[in-house]
């Protein structure tokens, strides 16, 4: 009888394939993400065993890595964002990843060029709207503040959207960011932990306006065929979200890793990525029908040091004290 | 910042806890003078916000108090309260019943015969009970985050739990995790002394669940209907409201894969941390360490897990047993609750019955089985079922310690809303709130068996 488990256990088990674990976040991971089908294609291409393991959203990647330290599992990580690169940068988790070419970002005028991580997609951030409620959005930052509209945000110190809206506030505004966020205090609804508090919020009828991206209009024409949201498109520019991956240092799997990250800007993998996270690949390829068009938004280009998220931070606490 | 969060904390602990308990002792009151038809389904339904998720009262109170719904400024103070509110009355009404149910029968009679039930009943039970109380949920809301967070406009909103989520979460500056943490259990300590004595008190002697007579006056008796049922709306229309909302997703949520895997995987996380609940609190109540539970309960779960993973990690990846971590901080985090209901039961039994027992049981396994296990089997049930409701709502550390393909069913529901999918999520909010009202009713229904045993 032993034999015969110990026969079953051999022959359940896989003969050569290898095993990639890769943080993200839990959207990415989940059944409705892309996650899966970029688990699938991979799997199909390298003999291997691609595990995802949610961990949060991108600065609690980064937490869980520094706090598992050289013990990590981890081979990759998928979803820090270009606001916390350097930080992660710093931490020395991370290994180049080698690869020669410069990558542009849409046609932004933005070129990532990083030695430790590689763009996968990129966003901008704007404030979604239902059209039916609010026919005559506003164009700019001074119009929403001058306006009776209800907005829901989210807070930079426990959200990547909330921390990417106070940078884009502070690129607008320099040293006077504190003045306009005391001046658009009156139209925040709320603050939230999230993205998920404020866009079920705004889902409510809560509130006119949420910050999220460009691209959420887009799932729910494509995903619910409702064409009733919208992004506003404002004057001064948006600010980008651009997602990131990244190898493990610690990892005993550079090279799958690296195939990995190869894989992520493939066509396959960026398909995955518009109708599974939502945003625009950096591949340039073919978006879908009524995938936003990023060219109805106009681009904030900005380089941010780490004292300038930081400066960004409080401008924002000062102001809306 | 500091300085504004402590002020905030405890200006909203302070109150949630004021406001609970006089709603808490209404029901309370309201449940022990009146019989009626259905009560036991009500005093159930009473129970059910405890063990919602922070995330479904969040949207419950909006629901009804929000734009549209009766309007009010939900955002600020009086949202935080109402959530906070609805969350804690449950608490304060299981201490008043447990504590009404172990009233002696000769007590009764005699405050009854006298008319004094008011004097020689309400007022023994609140004295006894209300610093407990007080000091649990003054616990819970100060380390209320999704809520106060939410529903605190942001402005200069802002907690000591939410300083520690931003110290680990962005910064990993473990030093200022260090010194709000021990701020964060000061304050619990204190809130422990303060009820200590409370904690203490020999219970009277157990028995079963009467009726005491209803108030001689009629205005009394008109008043505390009238406040019965407006305590009843503030718990129960929110929740109807998102339950109307929420009910139009329910077939579409069945269509979806991981639904059961889902629910399973909540099970048996529960039933691990029923399991190492039940061990811990077992061990502290013998040793006679009360105080450490309240001290642990008085840690934030994101800074007790910090601890643990840096003390494990120079030997092991504590990731690597992720479940069981989870179910580890889960259980540490419900014992301060845990501990004083086992404590309420073991106090009922006197000096004197103790010593007959050991007189009568020297082996120490008889003891357990013949007298222990008799006399505490029905709050061995509830504790557990208890246990097993607040893990399945439970969602602040899964996502930190989850391994890979281990979802349980909130964490379903923030990927449904991390996936825009906010109808679904609201469904699936609502099957939790169906599975932990079904799961109450058992414990009623318990009770009502041992109750008629014991007759």
């Amino acid at each position: 009888m032993r034999d015969l488990l110990l026969m079953t256990t051999l022959i359940a088990a896989p003969l050569s394939a290898e095993t990639l674990n890769v943080y993200t976040y839990d959207s990415f991971a989940s059944q409705w993400g892309p996650g899966p089908d970029i688990e699938k294609g991979f799997e199909e291409q390298c003999d291997c065993d691609l595990v995802f393991t949610a961990a949060g959203d991108g600065a609690s990647i980064l937490s869980r890595l520094q706090l598992e330290g050289k013990n990590t599992e981890a081979d990759a990580v998928v979803g820090i964002d270009q606001n916390l690169a350097d930080k992660s940068g710093d931490t020395k988790l991370f290994a180049e990843h080698n690869f020669e070419m410069a990558q542009n970002i849409g046609n932004t005028g933005w070129v990532w060029d990083n030695e430790i991580f590689r763009a996968y997609d990129w966003g901008y951030f704007a404030f979604v709207y239902k059209k039916e409620k609010l026919e005559t959005p506003p164009k700019n930052f001074e119009e929403l503040a001058d306006s009776d509209l209800k907005i829901v945000i989210q807070d930079p110190r426990s959200s990547t959207p909330g921390l990417g809206l106070t940078v884009w506030v502070s690129e607008i505004y320099g040293e006077d960011a504190p003045a306009y966020w005391e001046k658009l205090k009156d139209n925040i609804v709320t603050v939230t932990p999230g993205w998920s508090e404020a866009y079920s919020l705004f889902l409510a009828d809560e509130a006119d306006m949420v910050m999220s991206y460009t691209t959420s209009p887009a799932y729910h024409l494509i995903a619910e065929e409702d064409d009733g949201f919208a992004a506003a498109s404002f004057e001064e520019g948006h600010a980008l979200q651009i997602e990131l991956s990244g190898i493990v240092a610690s990892s005993d799997q550079q090279e799958l890793g690296r195939a990995f990250l190869e894989y992520l800007e493939s066509e396959e993998a960026q398909n995955a990525l518009i109708t599974g996270n939502w945003m625009y690949p950096v591949a340039e390829i073919e978006l879908p029908e009524g995938f936003t068009n990023q060219n109805n938004f106009k681009s904030l280009i900005s380089d941010t040091s780490e004292s300038d998220i930081e400066n960004a931070k409080e401008a924002f606490q000062a102001g809306m004290k | 910042m500091t300085l504004n969060a402590l002020y905030f904390t405890l200006l909203q602990s302070v109150l949630s806890s004021l406001g609970a308990i006089c709603f808490g002792v209404i029901l309370a009151i309201g449940f022990s003078r009146f019989r009626f038809r259905g009560q036991r389904f009500l005093e159930a339904f009473c129970y059910l916000p405890f063990f919602l998720p922070p995330l479904a009262v969040v949207l419950s109170v909006i629901a009804l108090y929000g734009r549209q719904g009766l309007n009010l400024p939900v955002f600020g103070l009086f949202g935080i309260l109402m959530a906070h509110w609805i969350f804690n009355i449950p608490v304060v009404l299981f201490f008043l019943r447990r504590a009404y149910q172990s009233v002696p029968k000769a007590q009764v009679i005699l405050a009854t015969q006298a008319g004094e039930v008011w004097r020689l009943i309400d007022c023994d039970v609140l004295r006894r009970v209300l610093p407990t109380a007080f000091a649990i949920v003054f616990l819970y809301a100060s380390l209320s985050f999704t809520i106060v967070l939410t529903l605190g406009r942001g402005l200069s909103v802002t907690t000591l739990e939410l300083s520690i989520y931003q110290a680990i979460r962005y910064d990993l500056n473990l030093i200022l995790v260090a010194k709000l943490a021990l701020l964060q259990m000061a304050f619990g300590l204190i809130v422990y002394v303060l009820a200590r004595n409370s904690f203490e008190t020999d219970w009277p002697e157990a028995s079963q669940d009467f009726q005491l007579p209803k108030p001689n006056s009629v205005v009394l008796r008109f008043g505390l209907v009238f406040f019965f049922i407006c305590t009843l709306l503030i718990l129960a229309a929110p929740l109807i409201e998102f339950s109307i909302n929420a009910s139009s997703g329910i077939f579409q949520l069945f269509e979806q894969n991981g639904l059961f895997e889902a629910a399973w995987n909540s099970i048996k996380l529960g039933l691990m941390s029923v399991l190492i609940c039940q061990f811990i609190a077992a061990v502290m109540i013998y040793y006679q360490r009360d105080s450490l539970a309240w001290l642990i309960g008085a840690t934030s779960p994101l800074v007790l897990a910090v601890a643990v993973i840096l003390c494990i990690r120079p030997f092991a990846n504590p990731f690597s047993y992720g479940v069981v971590f989870v179910a580890l901080f889960q259980a540490l985090a419900m014992l301060p609750l845990i501990v004083s209901t086992w404590r309420g039961c073991i106090n009922k039994v006197s000096n004197e019955e103790r010593r007959l027992m050991k007189l009568l049981m020297p082996k120490k396994v008889d003891q357990l089985k013949r007298f222990w296990w008799p006399h505490c089997r029905g709050t061995g049930i509830e504790t557990s079922v208890l246990i097993v409701a607040l893990s399945i709502g439970d969602l602040a550390l899964m996502p930190l310690f989850a391994p890979s393909g281990f979802e349980t069913l909130p964490v379903l529901i923030w990927q449904m809303i991390g996936s825009y999918r906010y109808e679904m999520a609201s469904a699936l909010s609502l099957l939790v709130l169906v599975a932990i009202f079904v799961l109450l009713g058992i414990v009623q229904l318990w009770n009502a068996y041992e109750g008629y045993n014991d007759a």
